[in-house]
């Protein structure tokens, strides 16, 4: 089984409700691009229109990062998630 | 200026009995000149933490009128400012907590046109901006004119914070390469600009004096429905259009 822990912030801890975190259990290994599929489909349309862009891939402007790692400096979309691993999906905020 | 009058030794004696600060930490505040972008929520508690500090030239930017829905956070206002410019009201209430500096208010909308005038003379940046466009803006010219940049953004219970210095550490577009959407109105709790307008002043006082460690290289998430400060390492973007080119 593999344990991974989501926690988003801001506008994307709003579409997902729960105060932002929320725990997954799979039964085989995911990446990050799964997951964030995964997280479209129970979430649905307040999810996507925070995170996607119209290619359906995530915002260029939102931040993935593992345990606190970019996953730009990781493999990506790409990147196989562990068991344990802590996911944050961070977009920009703008107040004053 | 190389001294403190009496009065001022008295003002700022808690401080000053910092073993770190002293008199010479006080005199470099003293003779210190701040920019503070903005003076809502955020920019409202960092300039009153400044002015209170003794930071000797605070100059001031907002071209907003104050509302009723801007009570909520807010802390320089009353209900008596609604209806006033709020650079007058916030420059009324610093020279009344603090009769020995200067503030010099400016109501004006930031643009590319005017930043570089405001930015004439200054030490140091704090962010108090409520959008990317302008925000982005600043940032860039910080980064051509190496002036030090305290950026701090709110939302809903979460507020962030990422202190830059031009050429050493990532700057705001390493982050957000181009300005997102922006929201109409951000929904916002007063006590999470008041963390993070706090923390600003902080960085700010620590840059000035020399004191203790800039929060560069990483950005602070505090997530305030669960009670969390987070920090996310950061690193400067070899793209970025603003301060890729620059070295220390
Ligand atoms: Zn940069």
């Amino acid at each position: 089984m593999v344990k991974i822990v989501v926690k988003a912030f801001a506008t994307i801890r709003e579409a997902i409700g729960e105060f932002g975190k929320i725990s997954f259990e799979f039964p085989e290994q995911v990446t990050v691009k799964n997951l964030i599929e995964i997280l479209s489909k129970r979430f649905g349309e307040k999810f996507n229109l925070e995170v996607l862009d119209d290619n359906g891939l995530p915002k260029k402007t939102i931040k993935i990062f593992i345990n606190g790692r970019d996953i730009e400096f990781l493999d990506g979309l790409h990147t196989v998630l562990k068991d344990g691993d802590e996911v944050a999906l961070i977009p920009p905020i703008a107040g004053g | 200026m190389n001294v403190l009058s009496i009065r001022e030794m008295e003002r700022y004696d808690r401080q000053i009995k910092i073993s770190e600060l002293g008199v010479e930490g006080q005199i470099k505040l003293k003779n210190s000149r701040i920019l503070v972008v903005g003076v809502g929520g955020l920019g409202g508690v960092a300039a009153t933490y400044l002015a209170m500090a003794g930071v000797g030239f605070i100059r001031i930017v907002d071209n907003g009128i104050l509302e009723l829905n801007n009570l909520n956070r807010q802390i320089p206002y009353s209900e008596k400012d609604i209806g006033r410019l709020k650079v007058e009201a916030v420059a009324e209430r610093l020279k009344s907590l603090n009769s020995e500096i200067v503030i010099e208010p400016i109501s004006e909308k930031i643009t590319s046109r005017n930043i570089d005038g405001l930015l004439r003379d200054v030490d140091l940046v704090v962010d108090g901006l409520d959008n990317f466009e302008t925000r982005l803006i600043v940032n860039d010219k910080c980064i051509k004119f190496r002036i030090p940049f305290i950026h701090g953004a709110v939302y809903s219970f979460e507020g962030r914070l990422m202190t830059i210095i031009p050429g050493r550490s990532p700057c705001l577009r390493c982050l957000i390469p181009t300005a997102p959407p922006e929201h109409d109105t951000i929904p916002v709790i007063g006590p999470i600009p008041g963390v993070i307008g706090c923390l600003e002043a902080l960085e700010a006082l620590k840059i000035i004096t020399d004191l203790g460690k800039p929060f560069t290289d990483k950005i602070l998430i505090f997530d305030g429905l669960n009670l969390e400060f987070t920090s996310i390492p950061i690193v400067r973007s070899p793209k970025c259009p603003a301060c890729s080119k620059l070295t220390d």
